[in-house]
């Protein structure tokens, strides 16, 4: 029988509040642990600040081991300034399988992959060709609405973090969140979310949203694998995500600021969108939503 | 000088105008005179002859030695000629066989104590004075002479019996009405003129030219005498209010207020707006020393709905001589509607998105967006079921017209067809829309504009740039200020307060742009500019122009959504709404409308005929003639009335008609125009009846208006004090019964001075020449 998170057992959902707690306290303790180091780190490097001329700001400890390997690559040649940017949000975090920095899952290589695919299909949009990383406390990130995120299950944005990111997202910042599953991903992101935006709910957004619609019509939501499950046929589905959902927080106004996409990997679906071993379905469905998704946070 | 004259030549020149100028002597005599001048001639020049002394003449005598005789002879012609008894034949008015009617104004502004001839020091009292009827007054000397009929005015003239009947109270004084109704109620007599007596204040809407004309061609010659000063000493005056009939709700309301003044220069006073009671704007105004006028630009925000009285005024000083002239009111209607715009775009950019988020909870405009998103692959935002939808950019004047203002985005000018191209300018010159031209990288110059028709709505000069020059390149840093003409200016007034919002632009994000803009266009106005390393010259960041009926306005910069997601700007900063919102209400102000009905003026008196002139227009904006126009005007007590308006024919699509508005209150216009049955629009229109004491305004004798007056209808302005002269102008007249008079000449003063000159200068000469 197939395991069904919406109506867990009382013996299951004593089992989950347990791992939970067991699991928050270790995270906080981590948290804890962590804090101290990050002050002496913040900017000491010059060459850290060279990052395309634009990590001005404090960058989250918990990432930098990640976000080294990629500071010191030269500054690209390409370097005019152009309308859009795929930005990925380098947030702080749990450690995550060993190394602290969830937030550069697939990265760059589904950055780079997706803008190929992006610039093909808006051809007007003049976009920026490469991956684009920073911290969420980077004033910079000012000048890039919109901004991606995967694996947000281990997110642990700081104070500073999350009034930036809070500051970004009323300003008129559009957030894409991508590839994490099952319910206890889900639960940490939710309370990043009620820390992050406590007055805006989290809802479902139906399918008759312009977002769906603005560039290619998705009547459905897909269910889009790792790339190992893809590839070698397994299930679609991780931890207990089974169902796949397209959440976001709006505005007063109606404006979509957050899109949560949960079990769902569609970061992968553009990395390995050459790979002839991945379903193409996925990719396809996969950049349509991408593409939907740039499309409406450039005109909403 | 006139009074020099008339010493000189005992008349007056106007009698010389009038009269014929004859010799009374008889033939004989002048014949004889002329001999015996002639045989005096001959004598004189028997000077020349040489003589005795002529061995001790010098060089200079010699020279000298022809003048005796001139003068000689010259006085000897004076003298022939007061023999021949000069004359000037003048018609004058058989006494007590004529008429002449005396037009008193009976207005409030005679009320003014500024005239000191009379006892109490008011005009009023000065023509009471002046019309007793004592002995030497203007109307006693007048009746000696003349039948004199009396008539007093106020919006017309009519009869009274005696001065006891003037009150000097009538709100309006229209005086050429007045003086064409006195000239028809004294057809059929033997008229000599009209004297009007009148501080010259004209509150007639209709300019004085034609009621001139018609007394020039009745004959009847007006004689102006001028009560009042000239010149008040101490006042202040709010002398005109330039308002916009109609805004939209919330818009920042721009007005002109130009006051007057006589003896407060260097003074500073406030300047108040109000708005049913409410102050909305309060302005200091500082009058120049050396002039007398000042005009003030007034912005206020119009926040609520409907057809709103705002008024105007400056207290009253402590030593002020008028204050009932120191408040206007302006009929101001403010509009609760959805102004629709068109925001073509040709790229995903999000200047694009940020700009219609800044005006979305807007509810007075409603942008519909169409963003060129992948070759020929739009995305259409907004559309309603009220407009009409299509792909990319409209194809047919009908689509676009609908629309009140078009934003352009980054689209570079090859997209277009010729047609659209011409389409979208005539959108601005013919259909009066606004067109605003955004910066980008496929804009302007950027984008191939050059050449083309749409170069016509850059207000910023344009070059050509050639397509393979590859992508443009980006000016940044470019720090942003105000021109002087943008100080003040409606669209750059991010803040409530002027001051504030001046200072406010230097301190704003730096921004960048791709046009290389540099130079305006004649004609064109910069309101904002920025100083960029990386061009010597000012860039234009802000400049607008007019076309034909409506405006084309550039904002260069591309990126400024950096002022709403900027890390230095506050979340609740509404700097970048601000911006955006008074930006396109200023694109869509004064945007016409298909169907349009207005009243010549936005306020009248009561009894005043009010014209009402609708203009009709089909979807394309073509004026159309044959159509069926009706106003229902509902007046203040509610009641309906129907005025059908007719095709003036002087002007394609205008249709006018008139009403006499009597109630006072506000009244509500409501136009139904028709063609072949089918309704082509409605429009509405609001206009003000009250009493406006006009001519409480320009309050000083305006001798301009008395001089034109007498010199246009043949008569002349006098003097209080000069009834004489009023008489003998009167008398000489061409009109009424007449009789011929001489009058000698051979006396005038000047002939016995020229004598005297001639004799003299003579014997002087002669003395000099040792002759005497």
């Amino acid at each position: 029988m197939r395991y069904d998170p919406v109506v867990p057992s009382r013996r299951t959902a004593l089992v989950v509040l347990v791992a939970a707690l067991l699991a928050g306290g270790a995270a906080a303790l981590v948290a804890r642990g962590a804090a101290p180091a990050a002050t002496p780190q913040v900017g000491a490097s010059d060459e850290r600040r060279a990052f395309r001329g634009r990590h001005r700001g404090p960058l989250p400890p918990q990432a930098m081991r990640t976000f080294e390997r990629y500071l010191y690559r030269p500054v690209h040649p390409d370097e005019v300034l152009r309308e859009f940017y795929f930005t990925r949000l380098a947030y702080s975090g749990h450690m995550y399988r060993g190394f602290a920095g969830s937030w550069s899952i697939d990265y760059p290589k589904a950055d780079r992959q997706f803008m190929v695919g992006l610039k093909r299909l808006l051809d007007q949009l003049d976009a920026y060709d490469y991956d684009h990383a920073l911290p969420a406390t980077d004033p910079e990130l000012f000048r890039f609405p919109f901004l991606y995120s995967v694996e947000v299950g281990y997110m642990a944005l700081s104070p500073p973090e999350r009034d930036a990111l809070r500051r970004y997202l009323l300003a008129g910042g559009f957030w894409v969140i991508d590839d994490f599953w099952g319910s206890w991903e889900w639960a940490n992101l939710e309370r990043e979310l009620s820390l992050l935006l406590p007055e805006y709910p989290i809802v479902e957004i139906p399918l008759d949203h312009p977002i769906f619609h603005c560039f290619y019509d998705v009547e459905e939501i897909i269910q889009v694998p790792n790339v190992g499950q893809g590839r070698y046929g397994g299930p679609t589905w991780e931890q207990d995500g089974f169902t796949p959902h397209v959440r976001g927080i709006f505005d007063e106004d109606g404006r979509l600021m957050v899109v949560i996409n949960w079990n769902t990997d569609l970061g992968d679906a553009w990395e390995w969108a050459e790979d002839e071993w991945y379903p193409v379905r996925f990719s396809h469905y996969a950049y349509q939503m991408g593409v939907n998704f740039v499309v409406y946070a450039m005109s909403h | 000088m006139v009074g020099l004259f008339e010493f000189l030549f005992k008349y007056r020149p106007a009698l010389f105008e009038e009269g014929r100028f004859t010799f009374v002597s008889p033939g004989w005599m002048q014949v004889a005179a002329l001999l015996a001048g002639a045989l005096l001639v001959f004598a004189a020049f028997s000077y020349r002859r040489p003589g005795a002394g002529a061995a001790d003449r010098t060089a200079g005598a010699d020279r000298l030695r022809w003048l005796p005789p001139v003068f000689r002879s010259l006085a000897i012609g004076v003298l022939v000629f007061c023999l021949l008894q000069p004359a000037l034949v003048l018609s004058t008015v058989v006494p007590q066989e004529t008429f002449v009617g005396v037009v008193v104004d009976d207005s409030r502004s005679m009320a003014m104590p500024d005239e000191a001839a009379a006892a109490d020091g008011t005009r009023a009292g000065a023509v009471l004075e002046a019309l007793s009827g004592e002995s030497g007054s203007m109307l006693d000397r007048l009746a000696e002479r003349f039948q004199v009929r009396l008539l007093a005015f106020g919006r017309s003239a009519e009869r009274i019996e005696s001065t006891e009947q003037l009150r000097f109270g009538r709100a309006d004084s229209r005086i050429g009405e007045a003086l064409v109704a006195a000239s028809d109620e004294l057809a059929g007599l033997p008229l000599s003129g009209l004297v009007l007596l009148s501080d010259g204040a004209d509150s007639a809407p209709a300019e004085l030219g034609d009621a001139l004309l018609t007394l020039k061609a009745a004959g009847t010659p007006v004689y102006t005498v001028g009560v009042g000063r000239p010149r008040l000493r101490k006042d202040i005056e709010v002398s005109r209010v330039v308002a916009p009939r109609r805004v939209l709700e919330g818009s920042t309301v721009e007005v002109e207020v130009t006051l007057s003044q006589t003896g407060f220069g260097g003074r500073t006073v406030d300047l108040e707006v109000e708005d049913d009671g409410r102050i909305v704007n309060l302005e200091q105004v500082t009058f120049p020393r050396g002039g007398s006028a000042v005009t003030a630009r007034v912005m206020f925000a119009a926040n609520d709905e409907g057809a709103r009285e705002f008024r105007f005024q400056v207290a009253g000083q402590p030593d002020e001589e008028l204050l009932l002239n120191n408040e206007r009111t302006a009929l101001v209607e403010v509009l609760k509607r959805r102004e629709r715009i068109f925001f073509f775009e040709g790229e995903p950019r999000d200047e694009s998105k940020f700009l219609r988020r800044a005006v979305s909870q807007d509810e007075n405009l409603h942008v519909v967006s169409m963003t060129r998103q992948a070759a020929n692959k739009f995305y259409g935002m907004n559309f309603d079921e009220d407009t009409r939808r299509f792909e990319g950019f409209p194809t047919r004047r009908e689509e676009l017209f609908e629309y009140s203002g078009v934003i352009l985005g980054s689209m570079e000018a090859s997209f277009f067809t010729h047609d659209q191209m011409r389409m979208l300018v005539d959108f601005a010159s013919q259909r009066g829309g606004g067109v605003l031209l955004l910066g980008g990288r496929r804009a302007f110059s950027e984008g191939g504009f050059a050449g083309t028709p749409l170069a016509e709505l850059s207000p910023v000069v344009l070059y050509d740039r050639p397509a393979d020059q590859g992508r443009p390149e980006l000016m940044t840093d470019l720090r942003i200020d105000l021109t002087p003409q943008g100080r003040g200016h409606p669209a750059t007034l991010l803040r409530d307060d002027r001051e504030e919002a001046n200072e406010l632009w230097p301190t704003l994000p730096p921004l960048s742009a791709y046009q290389r803009a540099t130079e305006l266009k004649a004609g064109a106005t910069a309101l904002l500019q920025a100083e960029s390393p990386m061009v010597r010259d000012p860039m234009i960041v802000l400049a607008h122009h007019r076309i034909g009926r409506g405006r084309a306005i550039a904002f260069t910069p591309h990126d400024s959504w950096h002022w709403q997601m900027s890390a230095d700007i506050p979340l609740e900063d509404q700097t970048h709404e601000r911006l955006w919102r008074q930006m396109l209400r200023w694109l869509v102000s004064y945007v016409p409308d298909r169907i349009e009905v207005e009243a010549d003026r936005d306020r009248f008196e009561p009894g005043s005929t009010v014209t009402l002139r609708a203009t009709v227009r089909d979807e394309a904006f073509q004026e159309v003639n044959r159509a069926q126009v009706v106003a229902a005007i509902e007046q203040p007590s509610g009641e309906e009335v129907e005025v059908p308006l007719d095709w003036s024919v002087e002007r394609d699509g205008e249709f006018v008609g008139t009403f006499t508005a009597r109630e006072p209150g506000l009244y509500r216009v409501e136009v139904d125009a028709r063609s072949e049955g089918e309704l082509l629009g409605v429009a509405t229109s609001r206009f003000a009846v009250d009493e406006l004491n006009e001519e409480l305004f320009g309050a000083a004798r305006r001798d301009s208006v008395l001089k034109r007056i007498a010199s246009e209808t043949g008569g002349r302005q006098v003097g209080l004090g000069q009834a004489d002269r009023l008489v003998e102008d009167l008398s000489v007249s061409s009109e009424g019964t007449l009789v011929r008079e001489a009058r000698d000449l051979w006396d005038m003063p000047i002939l016995f001075l020229a004598l005297v000159a001639l004799l003299g200068g003579e014997w002087a000469v002669r003395r000099r020449l040792g002759m005497a």
